[in-house]
């Protein structure tokens, strides 16, 4: 009798539980109804987008932590009077370059939007990033587990000194200066195989696409130099996809006119570059955007200046 | 019996070694004290102490202390 | 799979537990083992052959000494030495496959261990010494010592146990009590509120500064190195709150680790709340053991023919002193930043040891009241000051980069920094940070006055009762440092 109490409480409990987890998972879904896997990041880039004056960026970049290593807005706008802004995020999902897009076509009409390719061939469900099965269980069913980093942005809205969202003033690049050689050599070996872009990938850089399309933008792909993180294979998979839909594609590994040196211009063996690497990066996709496309050299203006 | 509880008191002034059960658990005596206490136990009442016998339930009091020193001289 | 993973708690626990309950009582010690092997099996693979050698090994040892002891023809002290000799062997057996694992290093060669053998080869030494001792009879069931060096919650980071502690309750198979039940539940989510609420969050600082400390302040540097010992404190704490929490749930009592160490009178009473079983075992197997070997007390005695009593009662204490921290700084690993460790506590307690009869009389002299607040707050800060020193080197990646750090906290050290530094956190993961910090510390203090809250909320009624610890559930659910955007940090003490 007692041992059929005990039991009745346990179950009792756990549907108590399971309750509250459905009905708080609805105070934490996405309005938008948008998949994203990193609501946390995906919100604070859309406010810091959201915080530029309106209608005042030429570029967008996208792409994870390879975007904000190579591509420096400061250094376009000061080669080329160029305005752009990196909303890469760490290890970004092309679910979450979607949601951010979004948002920001909400406030700005870019011309180009460049995305930088190393996020196409990370998946989009988080038992990729962890080995704890049920926690990526919860995660991917409830959004309590996936957004509950929610409580920050109402955190946000409730403490009014710190409503501001403060203008990053290197519009999304992070400066690194340090040096440590990549000393691998020769990482792009021609072959024929390839690495297929997945079809959930493609069917989400499809739907980027048409959403450029209605605001007017076009979509690049570029891969950056990563000696770490890109090879032949990947090439030749982005390079197929890039052709079947007609978009541009730009591989930076097999340029041999960016002359990257990597003794001096990665921060960490060859996975990302530091300053020096970013510069040249910068400068080479600021005379292809010249040479594209009609952008407004903007530096006699006074207003957009820092 | 009252060698001990002389040594007791040199040991640890100001406790109630007599009475008390407790040496180990409330720390009166930690392992430093132990080990003065063994030596001492060992010269006095010529017994050889094994690291063995060191437990809680052995020196926790006066009287268990006895027990064992008993226990150890017949050994002998 | 680590005890903080969901996995763990919320599926293979679980599973065992229901597999346990469901079985004939008789039959539920094979439950467990076989639980432990396959836990064993998914970190190791074949490396588990070393943990079957060492457990034949343990048995064999115990069975041995029974039968020396049994039927040797000799007595007295010429069948001690015969047993002598077998214990040798057997530690011999078990310690030499420690040594290889963990030490080979130093000359170049880097094995990968089998999970926990720091902590299980511990446990085969504690069991062969107490056979050796006759404090314990020797085992005549292989299954008992196997469960007893395998149980699954214990093996990656202890707490280490004693075979008079778990070996009996792991075999008898008794049925899983329902308070049993909820109380584990209860620990192991305390234990990842630690973890999830405070270890994890302050990683990135640790991370940050201790990777590259040259760059910054010493005011920052300093914040890192205390970030450093509450995270240790917190996750390897919290990791024994799930580890003890899910021996409860099997009627398993496992030694407690700590005892709010924050709040110890000196390093020695530190040591004897922080890594407890650690320190537990260091003192039954190294410390008593050579401060009565007879090497040491002749030398003592010789010391005290010339100096006097005053000075010979520390020698023996003293040297048996100094090959526990030896031991505690190498057990750690094969690095100088741990023998370095060591050599810190024991070159503390040392001291500690030799003032402690003057500053008691200078206590009395002055009339200073141990037991004041004002007091008890200035040997706190004291003991905090060097519980952290010894943290800092504990986790600098050389002597070299200890002696740095503490360089930059002496000589470059700016409090306003501390306002404009980027720690690597947002300002709200610092808040909550502080809040949890703030609430483990609280527990400490109501824990240190022997007040239960399991005991507490358990007491309150139902809707009370409930209500508190769905509270509980989605204050982790929602303010956890979990998911995107945070990285879940590694056990600390499994790699020990």
């Amino acid at each position: 009798m007692k041992l059929n109490r005990n039991i009745f409480k346990c179950v009792g409990f756990l549907l108590g539980l399971i309750l509250l987890l459905i009905i708080s998972s609805y105070f934490f879904r996405r309005k938008d109804g948008l998949h994203v896997y990193d609501s946390l990041s995906v919100s604070v880039k859309t406010a810091d987008i959201k915080s530029e004056p309106d209608n005042s960026l030429d570029i967008l970049f996208f792409g994870d932590s390879e975007s904000y290593s190579s591509f420096h807005p400061r250094y376009l706008y000061s080669k080329f009077g160029y305005t752009s802004f990196v909303c890469g995020t760490a290890a970004q999902k092309v679910c979450d370059t979607y949601a951010i897009l979004k948002g920001a076509f909400e406030t700005q009409s870019p011309k180009v939007i460049v995305l930088e390719t190393n996020c196409l061939y990370r998946g989009l469900k988080s038992k990729d990033e962890t080995s704890d099965m049920v926690m990526n269980y919860l995660t991917d069913t409830l959004p309590v587990f996936a957004n509950h980093s929610y409580w920050k942005g109402w955190a946000r809205k409730l403490l009014p000194k710190s409503r501001d969202v403060k203008r990053r003033k290197n519009k999304g690049f992070i400066i690194r200066e340090n040096v440590i050689p990549y000393k691998g050599g020769k990482y792009m070996r021609k072959t024929k195989k390839k690495r297929t872009i997945k079809k959930d990938i493609s069917s989400y850089l499809e739907q980027i696409i048409s959403l450029c399309e209605e605001n007017n933008a076009e979509l690049i792909l570029v891969s950056t130099p990563s000696a770490k993180n890109w090879s032949y294979k990947k090439h030749n998979g982005v390079k197929v996809w890039a052709d079947a839909h007609d978009i541009t594609y730009i591989d930076l590994n097999l340029n041999d006119e960016i002359d990257i040196d990597w003794l001096t211009d990665t921060k960490d063996g060859g996975d990302h570059l530091n300053l020096a690497g970013a510069k040249k990066v910068t400068k080479f996709m600021g005379r292809y955007f010249r040479e594209n496309y009609g952008l407004t050299d903007h530096r006699d203006k006074l207003d957009t200046k820092e | 019996m009252e060698e001990l509880i002389e040594i007791l008191e040199e040991l640890l002034p100001g406790e109630d070694v007599e009475h008390c059960t407790t040496l180990i658990d409330d720390h009166i005596l930690n392992s430093f004290g132990i080990l003065s206490l063994v030596s001492e136990i060992e010269e006095a009442f010529d017994v050889e102490v094994s690291p063995a016998e060191l437990t809680p339930d052995n020196f926790n009091s006066a009287a268990k202390l006895w027990d064992m020193i008993s226990r150890l001289k017949e050994d002998n | 799979m680590e005890y903080h993973l969901l996995t763990y708690s919320l599926l293979f626990l679980p599973i065992v537990a229901i597999l346990y309950q469901l079985v004939p009582a008789r039959f539920r010690w094979l439950v467990l083992l076989t639980a432990d092997y396959l836990f064993f099996w998914m970190v190791s693979k074949w490396l588990i052959i070393f943990l079957l050698i060492a457990t034949l090994a343990t048995y064999g040892t115990g069975r041995i000494l029974a039968y020396v002891t049994e039927h040797s023809s000799v007595k007295g002290k010429q069948l001690t030495k015969k047993k002598r000799w077998v214990l040798a062997f057997g530690i011999a057996i078990t310690l030499g496959m420690l040594i290889v694992f963990k030490y080979l290093k130093v000359f170049g060669l880097s094995l990968i261990a089998p999970i926990g053998i720091s902590y299980y080869t511990l446990q085969t030494i504690s069991y062969m010494t107490d056979v050796y001792r006759g404090t314990i009879k020797a085992d005549t069931k292989l299954a008992r010592i196997a469960l007893y060096l395998s149980f699954f919650p214990q093996i990656m980071e202890g707490p280490i146990s004693k075979y008079s502690q778990t070996a009996e309750s792991l075999f008898a198979g008794k049925r899983i009590e329902y308070n049993n039940l909820v109380s584990g539940y209860q620990r192991i989510l305390w234990g990842l509120f630690k973890k999830m609420m405070v270890a994890d969050r302050l990683a990135p600082v640790i991370f940050k500064i201790f990777g590259d400390y040259e760059k910054y302040d010493g005011a920052a540097v300093a914040v890192a190195v205390v970030c450093y010992t509450l995270q240790l404190y917190t996750e390897f704490s919290g990791g024994m709150d799930i580890i003890l929490g899910s021996g409860e749930i099997f009627g398993v009592k496992l030694p407690e680790n700590f005892r709010q160490p924050f709040f110890a009178k000196n390093a020695s009473d530190f040591w004897r709340r922080w890594h407890i079983t650690l320190g537990v075992w260091l003192k039954d197997y190294i410390f008593y053991p050579l401060s009565l070997a007879k090497p040491v007390k002749k030398f003592a005695k010789k010391i005290k023919g010339i100096f006097g009593i005053g000075v010979s009662k520390f020698v023996a204490p003293t040297i048996a002193l100094f090959f526990v921290w030896l031991s505690n700084g190498i057990w750690h690993g094969a690095g100088w930043t741990y023998l370095f460790y060591g050599m810190y506590y024991f070159v503390l307690i040392f001291i500690e040891n030799i003032t402690e009869e003057p500053i008691g009389k200078l206590i009395e002299k002055w009339h200073i009241h141990t037991n004041k607040l004002g007091w008890r707050l200035l040997t706190g800060m004291k003991l905090f000051v060097i519980i952290n020193l010894g943290e800092l080197f504990f986790r600098a990646k050389s002597v070299a980069q200890g002696f740095g750090m503490l360089g930059k906290i002496c000589t470059n050290f700016h409090i306003t920094v501390i306002g404009e530094m980027d720690f690597g956190l947002d300002n709200y993961d610092i808040l909550l940070s502080m809040a949890g910090i703030f609430i483990v510390f609280v527990v400490d203090i109501l824990h240190e006055k022997d007040i239960s809250i399991r005991e507490k909320v358990a007491s309150c009624r139902l809707p009370l009762r409930w209500g508190f610890w769905y509270a509980v559930i989605f204050v982790i659910i929602i303010f956890g440092a979990y998911g995107a955007g945070y990285t879940i940090v590694d056990m600390i003490y499994a790699a020990y």
